[in-house]
């Protein structure tokens, strides 16, 4: 079919008409029609409806205007004004997609916070299409118009894009940039984790364990899933077929939801945060609670700043029986078996009777928050510390006097073990520890070796060598 | 003596001389040939220059849109043949190619015409985009 089959004029009314097929043409076919159509004899006495003012750029004139928006579905490739007075005019920009995509990818349009119908018989793939950006005279959201494609389906799930492209006065043609991927991160189980809520609470948080709160604007309760699981579901949230709300005190539409707010950097691929390496990334704003495996996450608050939470490792030793002594502790370097006893000082004199241990020493986070405090090899348990007064509260009190820069120190584990294995109190990775372990009871021999404590913590065995002289 | 304009009795319509002079007295009887305003005095020669050949083109009343002469341009001079009437009247001229390339734009321009012959120049510019 051509052109003239499709389309209708009416010379009383001057509309131009979409009125029959599905077949979708350029503008500059229209305008080529109405060319030659109006220099026949019979439209001679006719005005001429429309003006070329570069090949993808045109105007209805005289009066000429479409009989419906619709009829506007039915073309592409260039942009049309349409001068109905002096001040009075529509303006159909042309926007089209371009980029690498997924073959199934189906985009959409976004204006106003509400959707634009795509064209007619629009499927899949790349669009062109034109889009009112000015209505009666007034720029429609100020000839602002955004391209999404985020497709997610079972077993099909994309790394999402969004574009914004700004029509200029006349319209024009306007590429817009868009690229989606297969995501290998996200199977598309986003729909079957349960648990997780959206919150545009602006909640404050110490994420990185600094004593000191963040702001954040959104909360994401994982709800005790892991971070892969809440990324699925969040991708999920903001996928193209979701119309409801993104979260509590929020009512973009998940499908528009963008960023936490317009003045942030947007995370295209995942709005609320990406997933890579097994560690969450969450867009700035995002704050990503209660889930499973918190330390992998890597939060941007407010400010912008990267918020990471502290890393909490343990140390295990494994191989050892019930009533083994063990005892793991800072050594004097890499490869020693010696005992670093001098890892603080007393600050002053502490008297007999004392409850409270200060020393002279920064206590950092890989310090545990309770454990064993040695004082020149006299063990204490304490309950409390104080990292800013460098302050130990020590289970009961003193059972003597020290002088002051007395040496100390806080073993990792210093105690009896009660079954095969021995684990110490939770503490912050700051750095590598050079330890020495120890392993002793009688019966076996004494064992003892050195490892490093790293930011996934420290697991070694014990080699329990039975002694046949002692007795 | 000299008519100017003036009515005669019978019709009740205003009469103007056709041709300026002096009408002769003969015999004791005066005549003068006398139109209405709405009918031509005349034939004037409207050309339009420079046409593209194979352009259609389209005189008409430019007040009423009434078709005055039409055509498709075999040179780029065509001469046109057109009656002329007191007082001038104004004529739209259309000229236009947009079926066969090379195309141009449409040409539209006014022109008042009277008993003197006129020459319109047409200059179309060429339609890359169609």
């Amino acid at each position: 079919m051509a052109i003239q089959d499709d389309f209708t004029l009416n010379y009383a009314t001057k509309k131009i008409s979409h009125t029959s097929g599905a077949t979708r043409y350029t503008v500059n076919a229209l305008y080529s029609w109405l060319m030659d159509l109006f220099d026949d004899a019979g439209q001679m006495d006719d005005t001429v409806p429309i003006s070329a003012q570069t090949p993808t750029e045109y105007t209805l004139i005289n009066g000429w205007e479409f009989n419906a928006d619709a009829d506007v579905g039915y073309l592409y490739g260039g942009s049309i004004v349409v001068q109905k007075a002096t001040t009075d005019r529509d303006v159909w920009a042309n926007f089209y997609t371009l980029g690498t995509v997924e073959a199934d990818v189906v985009m959409y349009f976004q204006q106003n916070a509400a959707l634009v119908a795509s064209h007619p018989g629009y499927a899949t793939g790349h669009i062109d299409q034109l889009v009112k950006v000015v209505s009666a005279g007034a720029d429609v959201d100020s000839r602002n118009v955004t391209v999404f494609a985020r497709n997610n389906a079972a077993a099909n799930a994309d790394l999402y894009d969004n574009f914004t492209s700004t029509a200029s006065a006349t319209g024009g043609r306007n590429p817009v940039p868009i690229a989606t991927s297969p995501d290998t991160n996200d199977d598309g189980s986003g729909s079957a984790v349960v648990g997780v809520t959206v919150n545009f609470n602006n909640p404050m948080a110490d994420v990185d364990g600094d004593s000191t709160a963040e702001s954040y604007t959104v909360t994401v309760d994982g709800g005790g899933n892991s971070t892969l699981q809440a990324y699925r579901y969040l991708k999920y949230l903001t996928r193209r077929q979701n119309t409801g709300a993104v979260g509590t005190s929020n009512a973009t539409e998940g499908r528009f939801y963008r960023y936490a707010n317009s003045g942030y950097a947007e995370a295209k691929q995942a709005p609320f945060g990406t997933y890579a390496g097994g560690k969450f990334f969450g867009a700035r704003g995002v704050l990503l609670t209660n889930v499973s495996d918190p330390n992998n996450r890597v939060l941007i608050d407010n400010s912008g700043a990267t918020k990471t939470p502290p890393v909490s490792i343990t140390v295990n030793i494994t191989g050892v029986a019930v009533g083994d002594r063990v005892l793991v502790a800072r050594s004097t370097g890499s490869g020693s078996v010696l005992v670093n006893k001098s890892q603080f000082t007393l600050n002053g004199a502490h008297t007999s009777g004392m409850s409270t241990v200060v020393v002279n020493e920064a206590v950092g986070n890989d310090i545990p928050s309770t454990g064993v405090l040695r004082v020149s090899d006299t063990r204490y348990t304490y309950t409390a510390l104080n990292r800013g007064s460098k302050t130990f509260t020590i289970s009961g009190t003193l059972g003597a006097g020290f002088a002051g820069a007395t040496p100390a120190y806080v073993p990792l584990i210093d105690d009896v073990a009660a079954g095969t294995s021995i684990a110490s109190p939770a503490m912050t990775f700051v750095a590598d520890i050079d330890v020495v372990y120890r392993v002793r009871k009688k019966g076996i021999l004494p064992f003892e070796n050195s490892a490093a404590v790293g930011s996934t913590g420290l697991s070694a065995s014990a080699i329990r060598t039975t002694d046949t002289i002692a007795v | 003596m000299m008519l100017i304009g003036s009515g005669h009795p019978s019709l009740g319509a205003a009469f103007v001389m056709r041709g300026r002079g002096v009408s002769q007295i003969t015999g004791g009887f005066a005549s003068a040939q006398q139109v209405l305003p709405t009918d031509p005095q005349g034939t004037m020669t409207l050309t339009l220059t420079n046409l593209v050949v194979g352009s259609r083109y389209r005189v008409e009343d430019a007040t009423t849109g009434a078709l005055v002469a039409d055509g498709t341009a075999a040179a780029a001079t065509v001469p046109l043949a057109i009656e002329y009437y007191l007082p001038s009247k104004t004529v739209r001229i259309k000229v236009r190619k947009g079926t066969a390339a090379p195309k141009y734009q449409p040409f539209d321009t006014q022109a008042v015409i009277g008993s003197l012959g006129q020459s319109i120049f047409v200059a179309q510019v060429a339609d890359p985009i169609a």
